[in-house]
């Protein structure tokens, strides 16, 4: 037997199958296979000796102050609502930047050609995302407007994430 | 790695509003997670402060937690990406293999002779060093796999990837481990 497949053997091996017969007297007569031997033995020992460090007594008390600090009933609200918010708001930002950059965005990065043959497929679309858009445009104007359609975002979206986290089996954040 | 007695339990208590039940959760899983956390940033103060959002983030989580997940699956996962998350934020962590594990691998030794004892701390000294010059994604599978004693199926769960690339990591990372410390320690092999 050589080097190579001594150590081919080593690595079957370490996926459940037994060894040869024979097989070690290999690594008896060759130090480097009987390294790879040790290495390997080493490594399945590892729980044995590895450290197994504990947190400062700090970093500790903060956890265990923060799982007394709320009602575990609302937690798993308050995530969801922290994620929805946060969807919410790049979903506003996104929609912002479609609105007011989008028609210069469009100019500039597709040529003239690709434009006028993509219009009249894009035009009905465009018309009708415009309308949807311009009709909220009253309400941007207030400053209660934009808090009220913040405001329903947030619950569409934290309606979706609740249904999605019923409705899927197994899942976890 | 060994179980959580009762951890269905725990977890449910700690759903119907038993606080104390994520402490004992937490001392069970501390020190794998901060194992690991200390393995892949190489920086003890910062897998601390990892291991601590972990936490912070499993408590928030597992109000939610469905039972027929794995915890332990989960809470490496949510520790991969706390890992992630940093890289993708402060760049890549340091893999130089400072003083941790010095005193903790030579006083565990089983061997029975002083000779071969010495040569047990050798290899393990040159095995953690051969582990801080491995790839991060490789590092993290040999670790899950040996140290915390995880099954390719749980680590795949965990790290979200296919079994298959588990399996390449792990192939990779023992070979890479294997080529780096027969070269720590020529004399052995001399």
């Amino acid at each position: 037997m050589n080097c190579d497949e001594f150590l081919q053997i080593l690595d079957e091996r370490l996926n459940g199958d037994p060894p040869p017969s024979g097989w070690s007297d290999h690594a008896a007569a060759c130090p480097r296979c009987a390294l790879a031997l040790r290495l390997e033995r080493a490594l399945k020992a590892a729980p044995r000796w590895a450290e197994r460090p504990r947190l400062s007594a700090q970093a500790r008390a903060e956890v265990i102050r923060q799982v007394g600090a709320a009602p575990l009933y609302w937690r798993r609200f308050a995530t969801l609502a922290e994620e929805s918010a946060a969807t919410a708001l790049a979903a506003a930002g996104i929609a912002a930047v479609a609105i007011y950059a989008g028609p210069a965005l469009w100019a500039a990065t597709v040529p003239e050609e690709a434009r006028r043959a993509l219009v009249p497929y894009l035009r009905p679309l465009s018309e009708g995302f415009r309308a949807a858009a311009l009709s909220f445009e009253p309400l941007l104007r207030q400053g209660w407007g934009v808090a009220l359609l913040g405001l329903t975002a947030f619950v569409v979206l934290f309606a979706a994430a609740l249904s999605t986290r019923v409705l899927s089996p197994g899942r976890n954040a | 790695m060994e179980p959580l007695p009762g951890e269905k339990s725990w977890i449910l208590k700690f759903q119907s509003g038993d606080a104390s039940a994520f402490v004992a959760i937490m001392n069970h899983y501390e020190p794998y997670l901060l194992g690991l956390l200390t393995r892949l940033t190489g920086d003890r103060a910062r897998a601390e402060d990892l291991c601590q959002e972990t936490f912070l983030k499993a408590l928030k989580g597992l109000p939610s937690f469905r039972l027929d997940s794995s915890l332990k699956t989960w809470l490496f996962r949510i520790a991969h990406n706390a890992v992630t998350d940093q890289a993708r934020g402060a760049g890549p962590g340091t893999d130089s293999l400072d003083e941790r594990e010095e005193g903790g691998l030579q006083a565990r030794s089983t061997a029975p002779d002083p000779q071969a004892r010495l040569e047990e701390a050798q290899v393990r000294r040159a095995i953690e060093e051969a582990m801080a010059h491995l790839p991060q994604s490789q590092r993290e599978v040999l670790h899950l796999f040996y140290w915390d004693e995880l099954s390719v199926g749980e680590i795949a769960g965990a790290l979200r990837m296919p079994e298959g690339s588990v399996k390449t990591l792990l192939f990779r990372g023992r070979h890479g481990l294997r080529g780096r410390v027969l070269d720590l320690l020529p004399e052995v092999t001399s």
